[in-house]
């Protein structure tokens, strides 16, 4: 019994011995890689929507609080208005409008609303 | 006198006797040394091994791969670096290299690797993002040697992936047969 424990003990040292020598065929790095998404936030079209149910010369509070909202979602996002869908479409900054608190359209003319970039 | 004369014929003979024995000596011991000095040899035993080797190793670093802003008219942003190379060496045939990732990529957004090589065959732009089992990304690698060959990471994201904060996963490549 004794004398087939050490032979199993030599065979298993000699299969480690050989495998160190298989192993140099495989090897391995490894490298970290970091990534973010960082998009500045899209306009909300549901704040912009809002615009037209509103006159925004009587409502001058609210037009601070869209202001506001619309400086945060983006600084390349210009929203442009038109007072009517078969005229010539006039582009103004509406953000300036509002702070000029100037009336963007008649009451119950339809506002298209433009976002470009 | 006469009687004189006839002592000394014996005592030559052995006089004359005696050096060409000393002379057949000499000729015979310088044969001798001379043919020695022609076989002098000696042997060693010498016993070689080549071990099967192989070693892959990269260089550079990645920059963070952050994506701003959407591109006008694309559902998915991405982003490149070629910061980073390889090199390999091996005497074993039909090697290949093997890309992995940790942790899966968040949902959304792609992380995709391209290895280089000029000997072997590239398996172009390979998609790592569930790549925690190994998939390949260089095949047909025999008893070559490569040098700094170039590792292209690029991260995408589709246009409803608003912000992810900085984050990083483990890329291990392994050379392997």
């Amino acid at each position: 019994m004794k004398k087939l424990a050490y032979i199993g003990l030599l065979f298993v040292i000699v299969l480690v011995f050989n495998c160190s020598a298989i192993s140099q065929t495989t090897n391995s790095v490894s490298q970290t890689v970091m990534f973010a998404v960082n998009r500045s936030v899209k306009p909300d079209i549901n704040t912009l929507a809002s615009l037209q149910k509103m006159d925004i010369t009587s409502n001058p509070s609210e037009a601070v609080v869209l202001k506001n909202q619309m400086k945060q979602q983006s600084s390349k996002v210009t929203i442009s208005a038109s007072n009517s869908i078969s005229s010539k479409n006039v582009h103004i900054d509406l953000l300036s409008v509002l702070e000029a608190k100037k009336s963007v359209a008649s009451n119950g003319t339809p506002l298209i609303l433009t976002i470009t970039e | 006198m006469n009687n004189s004369f006839f002592i000394l014929i014996p005592v030559f003979k052995v006089k004359i006797l005696s050096a060409i024995v000393l002379f057949l000596l000499a000729v015979t011991t310088s044969a001798e040394l001379r043919s020695q000095s022609y076989s002098n040899t000696a042997t060693q035993s010498i016993t070689l091994e080549v071990k099967p080797i192989s070693r892959i190793s990269v260089a550079g670093n990645i920059s963070p791969l952050i994506i701003n802003d959407e591109v006008r008219g694309t559902d998915v942003s991405s982003i490149s670096d070629e910061n980073t190379n390889y090199s390999l060496t091996t005497n074993v045939e039909n090697m290949k290299i093997v890309a992995s990732i940790n942790n899966r990529m968040p949902v959304g957004t792609k992380l995709m690797i391209k290895l280089a090589s000029s000997k072997a065959t590239s398996g172009g732009m390979v998609d790592l993002s569930d790549a925690t089992a190994p998939v390949n990304v260089v095949t047909g690698i025999s008893k070559i040697s490569e040098k700094d060959q170039t590792i292209s990471y690029t991260f995408a994201a589709n246009a409803d992936v608003n912000e992810i904060p900085t984050t990083s996963r483990t890329i291990t490549l392994t050379l392997t047969n």
